[in-house]
C-alpha cells in the first residue's frame, strides 16, 4: 500500500513541554486510501502527534506538508479547512441541540441569514446513513448513549468531507456490531481515497481495518510495518521494552497476613464492573492498564467522590459505606488525586496553609489555632519530606511540580492514614522528587499503611507494587506478583488479548 | 415551525406562562379592582420597560453571560432624553442616538472585557454599571429635565389597551424570537452558551458572537431607558437601579438558564410580566409594598427549583 498519493506528511516532528520531550523527531506519511494504526503505550506520544497533525498543537520543530506544500496550522479549524478531521475521544456534543444541529454546526444550509432547519436535518440524516448508522436526527444530543454520541462525533467530522480522518480509540464505547459497521465505513472511505489514522490499543481493530502499523515508544518512532506482515505479539514487543531508568526502593518485608481492604464485586455504573480484590496491611497494590479502563472511577469511588453502584467495600473486615471524602477521611483514608492543581492543593495559598488543611483540629484549642503548634507541625512536615521552600509562607503555586506533590503527601501524612490511595502520584514530577516519593511510599507501607497505587506508568507500576491488578474495560483482566510482572505481560492484559490469565491469577 | 432544538428551547417557557395565567385568573377572581380595564391597561404599560430589559438580559444569559450594567444604561438614557430632547426634533433624534450609542459602547466594553481580558461577566458589567452611574449622577444629580412632549405622547398613544410603546416592545420580541431560533447568529449564540470550547472547535467565531451579543444588550437596554423616559417625563440617575436584578429574575422565571444555552425569549416575556404583576397585585390588595420583595424572592426561588427538578428528571 505504498503507492497512493501522499495527502499529509509530518517530517521530523518534535514537541517539548518545557524540558520534557514528548515527541522526538517523528515522521509520518498519510497516503490516499491507506489506514494507519497508531499504537504505543500510555504517554508514547500518540495523541500529541495527532494533535500536531490536526492543528490542535504546534510542533516545537519539524514540518507538516499537505499535498506536498508546507503548511503551518494556525488552529484545528485551519487544518479542517485543508481536509484534516480529528474525531476526538472526549465526547462533547451540545446537549441542548439536536443530533442534526450538532452535525451541521457552523456549516448549516441557510437562506440569507435564516437557517433551513429541514435541510439541516435531512443533510445530517444523509451523512449518518453514509456512515452506516441510523440515529434519529431530531433527538437531543443530551439524550444519546455514549455509543451514539461517538457516532455523531464521527458524522460531524465526516460532514466537512475530510481527506484525512483521524480516530482516537473510536471503538472504546461501541459494541461489536457497531464496531463492525464503523469498520465497514472506514473501508468505504478508504476506497474513496480518504486517508485514515486510527489510534487504538485493540489488536483486533487494528488487524480488521488497518493497512500499516506505526509504533511509537517514549515519543520516538520505533517500528512500522504493513499489518499483513506482522502479528499482535510483534507489535506488543515493539511497544514495550523500556529500560528501568529509575531506582526503586526494595520490595516490602511487612507481612502481618491481615487484609486491610476487601472489594467484593464492586461496580461503578458501567465504568467499573465486578471488581474484587484484597489489599493486605503494609503492602503496595498497583492498579494498571491503559488509560480510561475504569481506574479513575474505581479510585474515586474508593475515596467517596463517586459512589459504588453495587458490591461490598470492606475495611478490616467491616463493611463500610463511604459516601463522601469526609467519611473516607474518618476511616483514616488518604487520597492523592491525579490533578494536584485542581484537587490536591489550593494553589494561591501558602505551603503552611496547604500542609495544615487537615490537621487544624490537632493544632487548635477551642477553635483557635495555636501559632506555635501549627509552626511546629508544618516545619516538621517540610523537613520530613524534604520540601524545598525558603519559607512556609511561600505560595504553593510558585513551587515546582515535585515540591507541590510533596506538599500534597505531607498534608495527608499528617492525618496518620491507615490507607493511602494514590492516583498518578508522580505525574509531572521531576526524577529526584519521584525517587523521594517512591521511598516515602515504601516507608509508609513498612509502617503498616496499605497503599493502592493507580498509575498508567508501567515502570512505576512494576517497580513499586507488591502485587499488580490490570484493568481492561472496567474489569480486572490480570493479577500478577510484582516480581513476576514484565511490561510485556502487563501489555497483554491491558490490551485484553491474552487468555493466559488463568495461570497468572493464581499468584 | 418548532423544529429541532427550537421546540425544546421554547418549551422552557411553558411553566412561566402557566404561572402567569394562574396569577391573572386568581387575581381577577379575588380582586374586583384588579379586573378593571383601567388597571389592566395600567399594568400593561408598567410591564413594558421590564419586558424590554428582559430581552437585553436574556440575550446575554443565552451565551452564558450576565449584564448588570443595564440599570445604569437605562438611567443614563433617561437623562440624555430629558436633557436634550425637549426643544426640537433634532434634539430628540440626537438624544435618542446618543443614548443608543452609549448603550452600544457599554456593551462593547463589556464584551471586550469578557473575551479579550477574560474578566468574569458579572464583574465587568458591575464595573461599567458603577462607572455609568457616576456619570449619570454628575450629569443630573437628581431627577430633572424635560422629555419632548410630542415624543412622550406618541409613545403613550393607545390601540385598545396597548400603548405604542407596548406594541413596539411586542414587535421587538417577534424580531428577537426569530433571530434566536431561526438565524445562524442565534444558533451560534446557543452554541457559545452551551460550550464555548466546542463551539470554537465547530467553527463558530466565539469572540465575535460574544461581543456582538453584549452590544445588542446595551442597545436594547438603552432603548428601554428611552421608553421609560417617556413614561416618567423626566431624567433620573437612579430610576434604572432595580432593573438589573429584576431583569435577571424575569429571564430566569421565564426559563432562561443562568448557565447559558437554554431558554427562549418567549419565557423572558412571561417572566417580565409576572414580576410586574407581583407589584400590581400587591398594590391592588392593599398589602404593604415591602412584601413585594419577599414575594419576588419567593417566586424566583420557586422557579429555580422547578427548573432544577425538571433538569434532574431529564438526566
Amino acid at each position: 500500500m505504498q503507492q497512493g498519493r501522499v495527502i499529509v506528511e509530518g517530517r521530523n516532528l518534535v514537541r517539548k513541554f518545557n524540558d520534557n520531550v514528548v515527541l522526538n523527531n517523528v515522521s509520518i506519511t498519510c497516503r490516499e486510501g491507506e489506514a494507519i494504526a497508531l499504537v504505543g503505550e500510555n504517554g508514547a506520544g500518540k495523541t500529541t502527534l495527532m494533535n500536531i497533525i490536526s492543528g490542535g498543537l504546534k510542533p516545537t520543530s519539524g514540518q507538516i506538508f499537505v499535498d506536498g506544500e508546507e503548511v503551518k496550522f494556525s488552529s484545528s479549524l485551519h487544518a479542517r479547512s485543508l481536509g484534516i478531521a480529528f474525531v476526538h475521544q472526549e465526547l462533547s456534543l451540545l446537549d441542548e441541540m439536536t443530533v442534526g444541529e450538532n452535525i451541521m454546526m457552523s456549516i448549516e444550509p441557510r437562506k440569507g441569514i435564516f437557517l433551513r432547519q429541514k435541510e439541516i436535518h435531512s443533510k445530517a440524516e444523509v451523512i449518518l446513513r453514509d456512515i452506516g448508522f441510523d440515529i434519529d436526527v431530531n433527538r437531543m444530543a443530551g439524550d444519546l448513549t455514549p455509543a451514539e454520541r461517538q457516532i455523531v462525533e464521527i458524522a460531524k467530522a465526516y460532514s466537512s468531507s475530510p481527506r484525512l480522518m483521524i480516530f482516537d480509540e473510536p471503538t472504546s464505547s461501541l459494541n461489536q456490531a457497531e464496531s463492525e459497521r464503523l469498520f465497514a465505513f472506514i473501508s468505504r472511505i478508504k476506497a474513496q481515497g480518504v486517508s485514515v489514522i486510527m489510534i487504538s490499543h485493540r489488536m483486533d481493530d487494528i488487524f480488521a481495518t488497518c493497512d500499516t502499523a506505526f509504533v511509537l515508544k517514549d515519543g520516538e518512532f520505533v517500528f512500522s510495518s504493513p499489518v499483513a506482515d506482522t502479528t499482535s505479539d510483534e507489535l506488543i514487543s515493539k511497544m514495550v521494552g523500556r529500560e528501568f531508568k529509575t531506582a526503586y526502593p526494595p520490595r516490602g518485608t511487612y507481612d502481618s497476613g491481615r487484609i486491610r481492604i476487601s472489594l467484593r464485586n464492586v461496580c461503578v455504573g458501567d465504568a467499573v464492573r465486578d471488581v474484587s480484590l484484597d489489599v493486605p496491611e503494609g503492602r503496595i497494590i498497583g492498579i494498571g492498564g491503559l488509560e480510561g479502563q475504569g481506574q479513575r472511577e474505581l479510585c474515586r469511588a474508593l475515596f467517596g467522590i463517586e459512589r459504588f453502584s453495587s458490591g461490598d467495600y470492606l475495611i478490616d473486615g467491616q463493611t463500610v459505606r463511604i459516601t463522601s471524602p469526609h467519611s473516607a477521611i474518618r476511616q483514616s483514608i488518604a487520597f492523592v488525586p491525579d490533578d494536584r492543581k485542581a484537587e490536591g492543593l489550593v494553589l494561591p495559598l501558602s505551603v503552611e496553609e496547604n500542609i495544615s488543611t487537615l490537621v487544624l483540629d490537632k493544632v487548635s484549642r477551642f477553635g483557635v489555632i495555636s501559632r506555635s503548634r501549627l509552626d511546629d507541625e508544618v516545619a516538621q512536615g517540610i523537613q520530613e519530606l524534604n520540601i524545598k521552600v525558603q519559607d512556609p509562607q511561600q505560595l504553593v503555586m510558585y513551587l515546582s511540580g515535585g515540591n507541590q506533590q510533596k506538599v500534597v503527601f505531607s498534608k495527608w501524612i499528617k492525618t496518620d492514614p491507615k490507607i493511602l490511595y494514590l492516583h498518578e502520584p508522580t505525574r509531572g514530577v521531576d526524577v529526584q522528587s519521584k525517587l523521594e516519593i517512591y521511598s516515602l511510599v515504601r516507608s509508609l507501607a513498612e509502617k503498616g499503611v496499605s497503599v493502592v497505587l493507580f498509575t498508567s506508568d508501567m515502570l512505576e507500576l512494576i517497580g513499586l507494587s507488591d502485587e499488580i491488578y490490570v484493568m481492561y474495560e472496567g474489569r480486572i483482566s490480570g493479577h500478577l506478583k510484582g516480581d513476576d510482572a514484565t511490561e510485556e505481560k502487563l501489555m497483554r492484559f491491558s490490551a485484553g488479548v491474552n487468555e493466559l490469565d488463568k495461570e497468572a491469577v493464581e499468584c | 415551525m418548532l423544529t429541532g432544538s427550537v421546540r425544546r428551547q421554547v418549551r422552557q417557557a411553558v411553566p412561566a406562562w402557566i404561572i402567569l395565567v394562574a396569577i391573572i385568573l386568581l387575581s381577577s377572581l379575588f380582586s374586583s379592582s384588579f379586573r378593571t380595564i383601567g388597571n389592566i391597561r395600567n399594568f400593561v404599560t408598567q410591564s413594558v420597560v421590564l419586558a424590554l430589559v428582559a430581552i437585553a438580559q436574556a440575550n446575554v444569559l443565552f451565551i452564558g453571560g450576565i449584564d448588570m450594567s443595564v440599570s445604569s444604561v437605562i438611567s443614563i438614557s433617561t437623562i440624555f432624553v430629558a436633557l436634550f430632547s425637549y426643544d426640537s426634533t433634532l434634539g430628540l433624534v440626537g438624544s435618542i442616538a446618543l443614548a443608543l450609542a452609549v448603550g452600544a459602547l457599554t456593551g462593547l466594553v463589556n464584551g471586550i472585557g469578557v473575551v479579550r481580558f477574560r474578566i468574569p461577566a458579572m464583574i465587568i458589567t458591575i464595573s461599567t454599571q458603577a462607572f455609568l452611574k457616576g456619570v449619570a449622577l454628575i450629569l443630573m444629580p437628581s431627577s430633572g429635565g424635560r422629555v419632548n412632549i410630542a415624543f412622550s405622547s406618541f409613545m403613550r398613544n393607545r390601540v385598545g389597551i396597548f400603548t405604542y410603546a407596548a406594541i413596539i416592545t411586542f414587535i421587538l420580541y417577534v424580531i428577537f424570537y426569530v433571530m434566536y431560533h431561526y438565524t445562524t447568529f442565534g444558533r451560534r449564540m446557543y452554541a457559545v452558551g452551551n460550550s464555548p470550547l466546542y463551539a470554537a472547535q465547530s467553527g463558530v467565531p466565539v469572540e465575535r458572537t460574544t461581543v456582538i451579543t453584549y452590544v445588542v444588550s446595551g442597545l436594547v437596554a438603552a432603548f428601554a431607558g428611552i421608553v421609560l423616559s417617556t413614561r416618567i417625563s423626566t431624567g433620573n440617575p437612579l430610576v434604572g437601579d432595580s432593573y438589573a436584578m429584576d431583569s435577571v429574575a424575569a429571564a430566569v422565571v421565564g426559563g432562561v438558564s443562568m448557565n447559558g444555552g437554554v431558554g427562549s425569549v418567549v419565557g423572558a416575556l412571561a417572566g417580565a410580566v409576572i414580576m410586574t404583576l407581583i407589584n400590581n397585585v400587591i398594590n391592588q390588595f392593599g398589602i404593604s409594598p415591602y412584601y413585594q420583595y419577599i414575594t419576588k424572592g419567593l417566586v424566583l426561588v420557586l422557579s429555580l427549583l422547578i427548573f432544577q427538578l425538571r433538569r434532574r428528571r431529564s438526566v
